[in-house]
């Protein structure tokens, strides 16, 4: 078994599991017609429906599931990603909610109050969300590197200010746009400029926009970093072995703060491509439970940039899909149910490396007489 | 193989000392009079029976008591929780703490300690401590009392308090067994010393009728300087090292006299001082030189600063006082970093935990602290091909088996791994090269394979500090040897002065008897 | 009244905060039970062939489509108000283990509430199927309503204010589709009121009924002083106490002058509630409005335990008749029927009579209203005399209830 196998196969079975496990429990509390059913049309709505387009329908019928299963797939991607480059050096980002909602706030106020060209807002609009992340995840940074804080309590902690600061007080207090006209209520800032919209990419009906293609140059750009640069080199081997990296001149409070600003900066983005390409404003609520998807993400994608990227897209499907179930009459939360199940199987993995390494001894214990 | 054909007599109310160096068997043999380990062949026999001791559960129910050198206390908890516990008095089914208190306090005061049974144990000292652990035993019902280098952590003044314990103890009827290898402070306490080297008795006498030099002699062995102290396999014979340093094929034997060294000062350094890990002064005054072509060795029982002076030598440990200057630099702001920048390259003793990241592949590994530079990396770019190709040619050059470089280092053997560091940091051309154990765990081959690499490296014009507590490889590769114990250097060996009954005596601390 | 953003939002924040761990706990937990108690939370089953088939086969039923927000069904509240008047008031359906079946008529007459009792005989089932889409995200809100309109819904509802936008651009997209915003007006992306020839939107004059409850709490207020308890502080909620400022004034202007009102700038936090009303109680305030989400209920716990302790003290509910949750201690409720408007809705669409354009219901279309007192205090006949003497000035448009401050300002106490 070639490693590249031995790293992928884990996910790959531990998903179909889950798939398996959450089709059977539909089966069984309802019948297995609905259970195949309730998968396709989370298919159908994951992917779009070919068979009713390739007869003719309409196009939309593709286009749009596959928008919102791309603007799905690209939050999980870059919060995935968030959680994913921490990770790398041994840091657990538990806090990209609150630096995507960092990141959807100054998003939104740079794409309200900011007057620019497109080609200048969008960018700025951006880089001022992925700032707005940084900051946040510094802090937790921060606090571990100079007062060895764990990561895991601040950023839980600083999750919490940030809902309390930004969904429970600043875009319902000082931030609120205001309606003209007393007999409407807004919660949630301004509209965003039209120039600061991320374009859509698949005609107005689909709303799959730039943010997908952003989030899978990030992936990209974030393992090209990790594989083919110095700085991804030292950051990979500060994460692993932290005292070696020391010895070997690397600065290493340098490398976990960086790769902890950055993960906030991608989990910053994530805000954006929601408050720039489908909300078009801070709604009044936005939790972000994205942020702890990246966590599931991260780690059915083992913790690889393009493992993130590629289990994102199969959740975004299954999630942007799943909605679909409700029509059968099946709960909402099976997306979620599916993931759940996954990252639980994933979590075993080393069983799952046992079962198949006694397989394969197996084997060569049979093929040896023979030889 | 860490005791072969050990005897031991402990006679009922006298302090027995059991001497020996670092892996002379000292430990393993507490180890089984404590029911730890189980002897493969041979009796022990307690009041004349024998008796087979399965575990420490065992032993307690025998009477046998054992203070371990890393304290097994439960730091918030009180002292009187600490002692009962495992057995704590109980009224109505609850934890009767005041009687638990009392009976604590009764036994401190029969066996003449100061010990308040209500504090909690992290707030004592070290020393405070260690008698907690030693009423912990007697509570127990500890007749035969073990302790494991009792005083490796205690200050002076600790050390002379546990003295009086352990004479206080003996007189009120208990025995109680010392292991050692400080000679001195044996000779000072005990009734009867009992003498290991390669995991044999090889002697028993009275305290009153030896002396230092006499029981160091014992303990490293008359006119064997291939005598077993830890690490390397060695095969058989005092010419052990010799043969196989010809093995390899590069040998310079010790017959390659070194006269004085003449290459310029790579390292001069003054009364260096640093603390060690747990806070306590390590390097208490560290006072060395080392030139350009020489090889200059570190002799030492582990633990007496060898690791800290090879740590401040590569930036890895800050200086707490002295002053020096490294090759060309001042050594009181050393980095890891800067240490690199210089030239001074690092074969640490942890190989797992300082020299390699084992996940990444052996030539990640190459390029680690040299990532940096061409051939490894192009702007801020790795540069797969370079990399590669230097990497083929260090595993070729090095014989590291199997020579492939995308494998990861950690399903390499330690001898292959060993090899991947020391053809790293040579490859790097270091000016001074800090090596610590280089050969520990090694087979012979890979063990040769190191040593001839090392005489290159001096060959080359590199400074080579080497801190060994292998006493034949010290001998057979420098050529000039300091002597650590407690952290200052007791002896100053050049090549032609190299005495090793002398050397041996100095490592453990005793004073020079002529000279 | 309705607090869709701060309330349930926020409160499926909760689960989903505390560490991937208990996610892990949640989803093994959720697969346990999965089969038996889930069930009972699902969508209704599409209209699929089998289903139609086994209906009396009159005209094909008409699909209406709801999409409800991220509080989701079961939220004793709004959710559930409009999910009422289209499911068992418009479909005469009730939903079960994951299926509709038929209600007894008995059933749906029970669900309407006291102040619509004249409305009641004119509830009947209409041919048409409900097709209930719950959120999970603010961002599927526009998907689950493109979504119903692609299944071939006639009518499609957003529920909430939320949902606005949403149903913006999905009306946009979808000129030939219709649709219903609950609670909002249509906004242009400047906060500007827009309209749509394909949407009809409803809002409430919480301050009708808010007046009326006030008027009340002036009668029953034994200290002459009165609270009121908002969440956050937005023009809906300002309706709110607006309109009970003016009640009070009118029947007890000592009491008027002493109200006291606080607003918890949470939807979301039994606990904050409950302070904000200890407080009040503790100031001497006898009687308690609130208009604050899940605050509201810690209002009620803590009136509930003054009473307990042997004060005399009563909370008014709030959205639906909230008497259940403390018999004893519910003065009455201000109800806010969504319902009525979701099946006013679905009514015209069947009869080819649902236009666009903005619906303000008040006391007078019966979008708001008082609900039963059901306890009993001295006087209790008079004061209700009195209240429904006012109602009655209202219907007839001889009283103009004031909704904004500034309007309060210039609020005329008419006589009695």
């Amino acid at each position: 078994m070639g490693e590249r196998t031995r790293q992928v196969l884990p996910s790959v079975l531990s998903v179909l599991l889950a798939l398996a496990v959450c089709w059977l429990t539909i089966a069984l509390t309802r019948d297995a017609d609905t259970a195949t059913k309730a998968y396709l049309q989370m298919l159908w709505g994951g992917v779009g429906n070919w068979p009713a387009y390739l007869e003719g329908g309409n196009a939309n019928s593709v286009l749009r599931p596959l928008g919102e299963s791309a603007m799905k797939a690209a939050l999980l991607t870059l919060t995935g990603l968030s959680v994913a480059v921490a990770f790398k050096v041994g840091l657990f980002n538990i806090g990209a909610q609150g630096q995507m909602i960092w990141g959807a706030l100054a998003a939104a106020l740079v794409g309200a109050h900011v007057s620019l060209p497109a080609v200048l807002h969008v960018p700025l609009a951006l880089l001022a969300a992925a700032a707005a992340g940084a900051v946040w995840s510094s802090i937790a940074g921060l606090l571990k590197l100079k007062r060895g804080v764990h990561e895991v309590i601040s950023t839980i902690m600083l999750n919490w200010v940030a809902v309390s600061l930004v969904d429970n007080w600043l875009v319902i207090g000082p931030l609120r746009a205001v309606a003209q006209g007393h007999q409407s209520s807004i919660t949630g800032t301004a509209e965003i400029l039209s120039t600061a919209q991320l374009p859509r990419l698949l005609g107005d009906s689909s709303r799959l926009n730039l943010g997908f293609p952003l989030a899978l140059v990030a992936a990209l750009a974030v393992w090209v970093w990790l594989g083919r640069t110095r700085s991804g080199y030292e950051t990979r081997a500060v994460g692993l072995t932290p005292e070696a990296a020391r010895a070997a001149g690397i600065p290493t409070l340098w490398r976990a703060g960086g790769a902890m600003a950055l993960a906030g900066a991608l989990a910053g983005l994530a805000g954006a491509v929601l408050v720039l390409g489908t909300e078009g404003r801070y709604p009044g609520t936005l939790g972000a439970p994205y942020g702890f998807d990246g966590i599931a993400i991260a780690l059915i994608g083992n913790n690889h940039p393009l493992g993130a990227a590629v289990s994102a897209a199969v959740f975004g499907i299954l999630r942007a899909g799943g909605t679909r179930m409700q029509l059968l009459g099946v709960h909402k939360s099976f997306p979620e149910l599916i993931q759940g199940f996954a990252l639980l199987f994933v979590a075993g993995r080393m069983v799952w490396l046992a079962l198949l390494n006694r397989r394969r001894a197996q084997r060569a214990a049979v093929e040896v007489p023979r030889a | 193989m860490s005791l072969e054909d050990a005897s031991l007599d402990i006679v009922p109310g006298e302090l027995l000392a059991v001497v020996g160096e670092n892996g002379a068997g000292k430990s393993s043999l507490m180890n089984v009079l404590y029911g730890l380990y189980h002897p493969d062949a041979g009796t022990f026999l307690m009041d004349g029976k024998p008796v087979r001791l399965k575990s420490p559960r065992d032993a307690i129910a025998r009477g046998i008591g054992m203070v371990h050198q890393h304290f097994m206390l439960v730091p918030t908890l009180t002292v009187a929780e600490n002692v009962v516990l495992g057995r704590e008095p109980t009224k109505r089914g609850l934890l009767d703490l005041d009687r638990a208190c009392d009976e604590v306090a009764a036994t401190a005061k029969r066996f003449g300690f100061q010990l308040d049974p209500r504090a909690r144990v992290d707030t004592l000292t070290v020393g405070s401590q260690q008698k907690v652990e030693i009423v912990k035993a007697l509570h127990r019902g500890a007749q035969v009392l073990i302790l494991d280098e009792p005083t490796a952590v205690l200050t002076p003044q600790e050390s002379d308090e546990l003295a009086q314990v352990m004479r206080g103890l003996v007189q009120q009827g208990r025995t109680v067994v010392l292991i050692s290898h400080k000679l001195k402070e044996v000779l000072g306490v005990a009734d009867r010393v009992a003498v290991m080297r390669r995991g044999r008795t090889v002697a028993e006498v009275r305290a009153s009728e030896t002396t230092v030099s006499a029981l160091a002699s014992l303990m490293v062995g008359e006119g064997s300087r291939g005598a077993a102290l830890t690490g390397v396999p060695v095969t058989a014979g005092p010419s052990g090292s010799d043969t196989v340093a010809a093995g390899a094929g590069t040998a310079s034997t010790r017959s390659d006299e070194g006269t004085a060294p003449s290459g310029p000062i790579v390292l001069d350094a003054k009364d260096l001082r640093a603390k060690g890990d747990n806070g306590r002064p390590a390097l208490q005054g560290v006072s060395l030189t080392v030139h350009a072509g020489e090889i200059v060795g570190i002799a030492g029982v582990d633990g007496n600063g060898q690791r800290e002076l090879a740590e401040v030598l590569t930036g890895l440990r800050a200086l707490d006082g002295g002053e020096g200057t490294l090759l060309g630099g001042p050594l009181a702001d050393l980095t890891p970093a800067r240490a690199k920048a210089r030239g001074v390259g690092h074969v640490p003793e942890d190989r797992l935990a300082r020299a390699v990241v084992k996940a990444m592949s052996v030539e990640e590994n190459v390029a680690l602290g040299r990532h940096r530079q061409p051939p490894f990396a192009r702007g801020p770019w790795v540069d797969f091909k370079g990399r590669r190709e230097r990497t083929n040619q260090l595993l070729t050059t090095y014989d590291v088996r199997p020579p492939d470089p995308t494998m990861a280092l950690q399903a390499m053997s330690g001898g292959n791994q060993q090899k991947v560091v020391v053809a790293r940091e040579l490859d790097a051309d270091p000016k001074l090269l800090v090596v610590v154990q280089p050969t520990r765990g090694l087979d012979i081959g890979a063990v040769a394979q190191v040593h001839a690499r090392l005489r290159e490296a001096k060959a080359r014009g590199a400074g080579v500090v080497m801190v060994s507590l292998d006493l034949e490889e010290v001998l057979a590769l420098s050529d000039r040897v300091y002597v650590l114990y407690e952290g200052r250097v007791t002896g100053h060996f050049p090549r032609k002065d190299l005495d090793e009954r002398e050397l041996g005596r100095r490592m453990l601390g005793a004073e020079s008897d002529h000279g | 009244m309705h607090f869709p953003g701060k309330g349930k939002a926020a409160l499926h924040l909760v689960d989903s905060q505390p560490m991937m761990l208990r996610r892990l706990h949640v989803f093994a937990l959720a697969a346990l039970l999965c089969a038996c108690s889930k069930k009972t939370e699902e969508a209704p089953k599409a209209p699929s062939p089998s289903a139609t088939a086994t209906k009396p086969p009159e005209a094909k039923p008409t699909v209406v489509g709801l999409v409800i927000d991220v509080g989701g069904r079961g939220d004793h509240s709004f959710n559930d108000a409009s999910l009422r008047g289209l499911e068992l008031w418009a479909a005469g359906k009730k939903y079960e283990g994951g299926k509709y079946v038929d209600a007894p008529a008995g059933e749906v007459r029970q669900s309407i509430s006291s102040d619509l009792a004249a409305l009641a005989p004119e509830v009947k089932p209409l041919p048409i199927q409900p097709l209930v889409l719950q959120s999970k995200a603010q961002e599927d809100y526009a998907p689950n309503l493109q979504l119903l309109v692609e299944q071939g819904a006639k009518l499609t509802i957003g529920n909430g204010y939320l949902l606005a936008n949403a149903v913006r651009d999905v009306a946009t997209e979808n000129p030939e589709a219709r649709f219903l915003l609950i609670d909002s007006q249509l906004m242009d992306a400047q906060g500007k009121a827009k309209s749509l020839p394909n949407v009809r939107t409803v809002l409430f004059k919480e301050q009708e009924g808010s007046f009326l409850v006030g008027a009340l709490a002036g009668l029953v207020t034994k200290t002459n002083k009165v609270g009121f308890v908002g969440g956050i502080e937005v023009p809906l909620i300002k309706r709110f106490d607006v309109g009970y400022r003016a009640g009070v004034r009118t029947t007890n202007a000592k009491a008027a002058d002493a109200l006291m009102a606080v607003y918890t700038g949470s939807f979301n936090s039994v606990s904050a509630g409950k302070e904000v009303a200890q407080d009040l109680i503790a100031k001497g305030a006898d009687v308690i409005f609130h208009a604050a989400g899940t605050d509201g209920l810690g209002v009620i716990q803590a009136v509930k335990e003054a009473r307990a302790a042997g004060k005399t003290v009563f909370a008014i509910g709030v959205d639906s008749d909230q008497s259940h949750l403390a018999p004893d201690a519910i003065l009455t409720s201000m109800v806010k029927h969504s319902d009525l408007a979701v099946y006013q809705a679905a009514k015209d669409l069947v009869d080819g009579k649902l236009t666009a354009g903005e619906q303000v219901l008040g006391l007078k279309e019966n979008g708001v209203g008082m609900a039963d007192v059901r306890v009993d205090f001295p006087g209790k006949a008079e004061a209700l005399q009195k209240v429904e003497a006012l109602r009655q000035q209202i219907l007839a448009g001889k009283l103009t209830v004031p909704g904004t401050a500034s309007e309060l300002s210039s609020f005329q106490v008419a006589a009695p």
